[in-house]
């Protein structure tokens, strides 16, 4: 059931002329200095296993244009016992085609999620400290590599509140037309929460055992804030019998709030009820971690989510994930570091960047494919 | 390369087409300048006749030649039964089904205030005032099943219903014909089965 990627071929990607890199159908590690391209790697790998990118490039950034080139392409093969899966990603004229196994695909939803897989960026650490926004993409990410009514559900209510807003500005609003968009929020917005509600739960019970893995002397768990459930911004537990209500009832919340804030929405012009305004907050020994955790223990959170994540889509998806890690080691001190390396071991196959090789174990180097990016472009 | 002028503004306009790119464009245009005279006369003549002659159905908005458009000049279709879609294309691929024998109503988009769309940009106003003057039983709702054409077809219905004595229907959506129900998606079979019927 699990896909692991034999090569990958990058031809006017990025900083990229034209390359191929073998994988160890294990682990690889990439170490070259700086700016040498180690993260536009790591990015092509993330857009033929998910089909998007964490640096939510336009799609013509993507295409080296040395020699006035106007496309980029990158073919991976990938195969299990039984299977192979063959994507060609491709940017041609500002847009993208996703080709496997000779067949062109039409929605991305049933391209995501084939081949799972976690990226571990140093932006990450933002989950814990950054907007609220960070960690919605983050649970929103995860949910849409294991379901693709998840991942539509996520981009059709995102659009209803966009066309919501954009209503909101007109001098003379159709109120008929609120009133349809406000049942499609409903509908769509409920069922959002109904599967974020789901989906945390899970993350909750492994992220626990994750974090203990780490730091045993303290606990951490999940909050949850949904406006449509309370004002307070602390949010509640995700194992709270509040969250056990039906989709039905959430369908009814969501109903009220609305009609309570309908004023505060017309004064200020602006969707305020609903799951895009969702939090996610990590409480370590029952406090909140974003305000009054250490810079270390904020890495050990957002180290804690990823193997949790790791955990969640094995469970879930029943087949385990690529591990893609973007120079993190360098972010990590030894204990964390100890617990990533133990992660490998638990995933179908890891690819590393880093710029220090003296990061890793000898023991974790004998077990890994080391690839010097240098010597790879000259 | 710099082309002679007539040949770049030749290039300029076909590039505006949709799906014509660069490369595309630059194809045409050798292919015209490679091609008889007579050809390009035709060509030239067809695009002038179109635009001189084609306009919409002053009753159901899609393009016509004569007066009303051939569906809605029809007798043996069913007038009392009316399909509301977005698009001209709409309709064609309706027709190619074969299953429906009623007339039609073109809106010419869909609700999407993102975009500039409002129910008065599109032919809603003719739809009701429609509705009013002639006998009509049943208007089937054939906008998009994405989340514009379900705004639009919410927003009709509301319209609709209370002018009273008309039914109101929208069109399923689910599962493509011969389609093996275990390579359908999640989303589309969940919508099959809300959709289900009684045997």
């Amino acid at each position: 059931m699990t896909f692991r990627i034999e090569k990958i071929k990058l031809h006017n990607f990025r900083s990229y002329k034209d390359v191929l890199i073998e994988l160890d159908s294990h682990l690889t590690i990439l170490y070259g200095p700086n700016a040498i391209g180690k993260t536009n790697f790591i990015e092509a790998l993330q857009l033929v296993t998910e089909g998007t990118s964490f640096r939510n490039p336009s799609w013509a950034d993507v295409v080296n244009k040395e020699d006035d080139s106007t496309s980029a392409r990158i073919v991976m093969s990938a195969s299990d016992e039984q299977r192979v899966r063959d994507v060609i990603f491709e940017v041609k004229s500002n847009t993208r085609t996703l080709v496997v196994n000779d067949k062109r695909v039409r929605s991305l939803s049933v391209f995501m999620g084939v081949i799972p897989s976690v990226l571990f960026t140093p932006d990450d650490l933002l989950i814990v400290s950054g907007s609220s926004e960070a960690r919605r993409v983050e649970l929103d990410s995860l949910g849409s590599k294991l379901s693709k009514k998840y991942f539509q559900l996520k981009q059709e209510y995102k659009k209803i509140v966009a066309q919501r807003n954009k209503l909101f500005k007109d001098e003379e609003i159709n109120f008929l037309l609120l009133e349809v968009l406000n049942e499609q929020l409903i509908e769509y917005g409920s069922a959002l929460i109904f599967q974020r509600i789901k989906l945390l739960k899970r993350i909750n019970l492994e992220i626990q055992e994750a974090y203990s893995q780490i730091n045993n002397r303290e606990s951490l768990n999940i909050l949850y804030f949904s406006n449509i459930f309370s004002q307070s911004q602390e949010g509640l537990n995700i194992d709270d019998e509040i969250f056990q209500t039906s989709l039905i009832e959430i369908k009814e919340l969501f109903k009220k709030k609305l009609e309570q804030r309908k004023n505060d929405e017309f004064i200020r012009r602006i969707s305020l009820v609903g799951p895009h305004r969702d939090d996610i907050i990590f409480n370590l020994d029952n406090s909140n971690a974003r305000t009054f955790a250490s810079q270390g223990q904020k890495r050990s959170i957002t180290l804690a989510w990823k193997m949790a994540e790791v955990k969640v889509i094995e469970k879930i998806s029943g087949s385990k994930p690529l591990l893609l890690l973007d120079d993190v080691m360098s972010e990590l001190d030894g204990e964390r570091r100890n617990s990533l390396t133990h992660l490998v071991s638990e995933v179908a196959q890891t690819v590393i960047t880093t710029a220090n090789i003296g990061y890793f174990t000898q023991d974790l180097l004998d077990q890994a494919k080391v690839i010097n990016v240098e010597e790879l472009i000259s | 390369m710099r082309y002679p002028l007539p040949i770049q503004r030749l290039l300029d306009e076909l590039e505006r087409m949709p799906g014509v790119g660069p490369k595309s464009a630059q194809r045409i245009a050798y292919w015209l300048l490679a091609s008889e005279r007579a050809d390009a006369d035709r060509l030239a003549q067809a695009i002038i006749d179109v635009k001189e002659t084609i306009h919409f159905c002053p009753q159901c908005f899609n393009f016509a030649q004569d007066e009303l458009c051939e569906i809605c000049a029809d007798v043996r279709r069913d007038q009392s039964t009316l399909c509301v879609v977005e698009e001209p294309r709409d309709v064609s691929a309706i027709e190619k089904t074969g299953e429906f024998h009623g007339v039609y109503h073109v809106l010419h988009g869909a609700i999407s205030p993102m975009d500039g769309i409002g129910p008065d940009q599109l032919r809603i106003k003719e739809l009701i005032a429609r509705l009013s003057s002639v006998e009509i039983k049943e208007v089937v709702l054939a906008t998009n099943p994405n989340v514009e054409g379900e705004s639009t077809a919410v927003y009709l219905s509301r319209l609709i219903k209370p002018l009273g004595g008309i039914k109101v229907t929208r069109i399923a959506s689910g599962l493509p014909v011969g389609g093996d129900l275990e390579y359908a998606d999640e989303v589309t079979l969940g919508r099959a089965l809300e959709a289900r019927r009684e045997m």
